[in-house]
C-alpha cells in the first residue's frame, strides 16, 4: 500500500506567556491510500494540533514547527510556499471543523459557501459552481431548494452536513475529521458517521478520523494511532490495538469503556492527569500514571518499536499478547 | 419552530428582521429617524427647486439682497424674520440644510472608507503592521479634532471639498480603531480558520468572511458620528473656514448673527435650533442603531 501521508519526526510548540507548550513531541504517522485512520487521545494530547499541523494552520506566530517532515503524496508539505499551500487546502487535503455551529459564516447562504471552495479552487464560472455546489448538497442529502438559506436556519446535523459538503466538493484525496461528531447528539452522529461512510466508500478518500469515542474508531477505522502527551503510544490495525493491545495507556483507555454485558456500578477511570505539556519530564509521558513503571520508565524515554506487522508501541514493558483481556 | 419543517412555511427570522424589530420598538429612535429623513426630504427638495428654476429661485430668494426688510423680527410673511441683508431666514435654514447633512454625512462616510481598511489589516495581521498602523492612528487622535480640521483646511484653503477633506482626515483613526477592535473579535471564530483551511486567501477572507461580520460596530459609529460631524461642519463654519457666505450654511449664519444678538435674536435662534434637533435626530438614531444591532442587549 502506497503512502499518501507520512509524518515523520513532528515537533510542534506554543510558544505563551506562561512558557512553552511542547504540543506534538516527535510523532511519526503512515496513512495509506484510500485508508481510515483513527487519532485518538484525550482533550490536550496534540490531536487538533496534529491536523492543524497537516493543513498548516498551526497559528502564527505563537506556534511553531520545530522539526519534522510531512510528506503528502511524497512531498514535504511544510517545505512548500503558501500560495501553493492554499492550493492544497481544500482541494486536496480538506478539514471537518469539530463544531459546525461555528464553522459557517454567519451572513452567507450555504449554497454560496460550497460554492466558494469550487470556485476557488477550479476554474469554473459562476453558475458552474453553483451547480456543483447543488448536487453536492444532494450527496450529503439536503435539499437543493434550501441552498439559499443561511446557516442559522439549520439544526447542527444539518450544519454539519454542509460542513462535510464544503469539504468533500474538490474531491480531496486526504481528509481530516476533527471530532466531526462530538458536537452532535447521538442519533445526528449515527447518521452522519454512516453517511461519511458512504461516501468514503464511493469516492476512495483517505481520512484522518480525530476522536476521543473508540467506538467510533471500531465502526470507521481500519487503522488506530493512539496520541498521548504529544507522542504516539501505540499504532496499528484496529485489530491490533483492540485486541492485541500492548500499552498500558491504551489498556487503560479499554478499560475505561463501561461494557454492555456485565453490571458495573463504577467506571474505571485511569487516575492521575496528563503531564504538563509546558515541562517536559524525563522518561515515559505515562510512568506518572502507568501501574507497570519501573525505574527505567523514570528516567528514559521509550522509543516507538515495532510490534509485528504495522503494530508499533512506545514502552518498556509491553503487556504480554494475549494477557490483555478486553473485549471490543 | 413549526413542527412541519418544509422549509418555507417555518423559516427561523433573519438576523436582519430581528434587528428591524429591535430598532421599531425604540420609539426615540424611530423619531430620530422620521426628523432625518425629514431633513432629508428638506434637502433634496432644496436641491429639486435649484435644479428646476436653474438656480433663479436661489439667487432671487437665498443670496439676493433686501435691505428694505433688514432684521425684521418673524411675521406671517417672513415665518423666521429676516436677517442682516433683508434675506428670509427660513428659506435661507431650509437651504441650509443640505450643507450640514451632505458634508456632515459625507465626511463620515469618507472617514470610514479611509480608516476602516486600515484598522481592517491592523487588526487581521497584527504583530508589527498593527504597531505601525495604530501608532500612527494614535498621533492622528493627539492632536484635538477641530484643530486637526483647521489646521488642515487652513493648509488646503477654504472650499467645501476641502472641508470634507478635513473633516474626515480627522475622523480616520477612530475608525481604524473601531474596525481593529471588531476584526479581532471576528477573526478568531472557527468560520474564518475554516474558510483559510478551504483554501481562501487573506484578500477573500477579510472581505467575504471578516467584514460583513464586522460592519455593525462601524456602521453604528456612522450614525454617532454624523450628529457630531454636522456640528463640525457648522463649527468650521462659523470660524469662517467652512462654506462662505453669502451662501446659507447654519453655521456662516450664525457668524453673521452673532453681532445683532442683541436686537435680532430671531437669527442666531433658529439656525441654531435646526442645528440642536439635527444632532440630536441623528444621535438618537445612532442609539437605537446601536441598541438594534448589539446581540447582547437583545431580549
Amino acid at each position: 500500500m502506497s503512502h499518501i501521508l507520512e509524518i515523520k519526526g513532528l515537533r510542534v510548540a506554543f510558544h505563551t506567556d506562561d512558557g512553552t507548550v511542547h504540543a506534538l513531541n516527535g510523532v511519526d504517522l503512515e496513512l495509506g491510500d484510500g485508508e481510515t485512520l483513527g487519532l485518538v487521545g484525550e482533550t490536550g494530547a496534540g490531536k487538533t494540533t496534529l491536523a492543524k499541523s497537516v493543513m498548516r494552520l498551526i497559528p502564527s506566530p505563537q506556534g511553531v514547527i520545530e522539526a519534522g517532515k510531512i510528506l503528502f503524496e511524497g512531498r514535504d508539505i511544510l517545505r512548500i510556499n503558501i500560495s501553493e499551500m492554499r492550493g492544497i487546502r481544500g482541494n486536496r487535503i480538506s478539514m471537518i471543523f469539530q463544531d459546525p455551529m461555528s464553522a459557517l459564516n454567519p451572513v452567507i447562504t450555504i449554497g454560496d459557501q460550497i460554492a466558494e471552495v469550487i470556485r476557488v479552487h477550479q476554474k469554473v464560472s459562476q453558475k458552474e459552481a453553483r451547480e456543483r455546489a447543488l448536487v453536492m448538497l444532494g450527496t450529503v442529502g439536503i435539499s437543493a431548494d434550501r441552498a439559499g438559506d443561511y446557516p442559522h436556519q439549520f439544526s447542527g446535523g444539518m450544519k454539519q452536513r454542509v460542513v462535510i459538503a464544503i469539504a468533500l466538493a474538490c474531491n480531496p484525496t486526504l481528509l481530516i475529521a476533527d471530532e466531526p461528531t462530538t458536537a452532535l447528539d447521538v442519533t445526528i452522529q449515527a447518521q452522519v458517521l454512516e453517511m461519511m461512510a458512504n461516501l468514503k466508500k464511493k469516492s476512495g478518500t483517505a481520512t484522518i478520523l480525530i476522536t476521543h469515542d473508540l467506538g467510533i474508531v471500531a465502526q470507521m477505522c481500519e487503522s488506530v494511532a493512539i496520541l498521548y502527551a504529544g507522542e504516539i503510544v501505540e499504532s496499528g490495525t484496529v485489530h491490533d490495538i483492540f485486541k492485541k493491545t500492548l500499552h498500558p495507556y491504551t489498556e487503560g483507555l479499554l478499560a475505561a469503556i463501561p461494557k454492555i454485558n456485565e453490571n458495573v456500578t463504577r467506571l474505571q477511570p485511569i487516575d492521575g492527569l496528563m503531564p504538563d505539556p509546558t515541562t517536559l519530564s524525563e522518561g515515559c509521558a505515562f510512568h506518572e500514571r502507568c501501574t507497570y513503571a519501573t525505574d527505567v520508565c523514570r528516567t528514559k524515554r521509550p522509543t516507538l518499536e515495532m510490534a509485528g506487522g504495522r503494530h508499533k508501541v512506545r514502552c518498556f514493558h509491553p503487556i504480554a499478547k494475549g494477557s490483555a483481556s478486553h473485549g471490543k | 419552530m413549526n413542527p412541519k419543517t418544509s422549509p418555507a412555511t417555518s423559516r427561523a427570522r433573519t438576523p436582519f428582521e430581528q434587528s428591524l424589530k429591535q430598532f421599531l420598538k425604540n420609539k426615540m429612535a424611530v423619531a430620530g429617524l422620521v426628523t432625518v429623513l425629514l431633513l432629508f426630504g428638506v434637502a433634496l427638495a432644496t436641491i429639486v427647486v435649484d435644479l428646476a428654476t436653474d438656480n433663479a429661485f436661489y439667487n432671487n430668494h437665498i443670496i439676493e439682497q433686501d435691505l428694505m426688510h433688514r432684521l425684521a423680527k418673524p411675521s406671517m410673511k417672513h415665518l423666521f424674520g429676516c436677517d442682516e441683508f433683508g434675506r428670509d431666514l427660513f428659506l435661507r435654514i431650509l437651504w441650509g440644510t443640505k450643507y450640514s447633512l451632505f458634508i456632515g454625512i459625507g465626511a463620515i462616510i469618507l472617514s470610514l472608507l479611509l480608516g476602516a481598511p486600515f484598522g481592517m489589516i491592523a487588526g487581521y495581521y497584527g504583530g508589527r503592521i498593527d504597531n505601525l498602523i495604530m501608532r500612527f492612528m494614535d498621533i492622528i487622535l493627539a492632536v484635538p479634532f477641530m484643530l486637526l480640521a483647521m489646521a488642515i483646511v487652513a493648509a488646503l484653503g477654504t472650499s467645501t471639498p476641502n472641508l470634507l477633506i478635513a473633516l474626515s482626515v480627522s475622523g480616520i483613526a477612530r475608525f481604524a480603531r473601531i474596525a481593529r477592535a471588531s476584526v479581532m473579535t471576528v477573526k478568531d471564530n472557527e468560520f474564518v480558520e475554516a474558510a483559510r483551511a478551504i483554501g481562501a486567501g487573506d484578500a477573500e477572507i477579510l472581505l467575504k468572511y471578516i467584514l460583513p461580520n464586522a460592519l455593525s460596530p462601524n456602521l453604528v459609529q456612522v450614525s454617532l458620528g454624523v450628529g457630531n460631524s454636522i456640528l463640525m461642519v457648522a463649527g468650521l463654519s462659523y470660524l469662517g473656514l467652512g462654506v462662505q457666505p453669502p451662501h446659507p450654511e447654519w453655521g456662516t449664519i450664525l457668524t453673521s448673527a452673532k453681532i445683532y444678538m442683541r436686537d435680532a435674536w430671531h437669527i442666531s435662534v433658529f439656525p441654531g435650533a435646526f442645528l440642536v434637533v439635527a444632532v440630536i435626530a441623528f444621535n438618537l438614531f445612532g442609539d437605537g442603531l446601536r441598541d438594534a444591532l448589539d446581540p447582547k442587549l437583545k431580549k
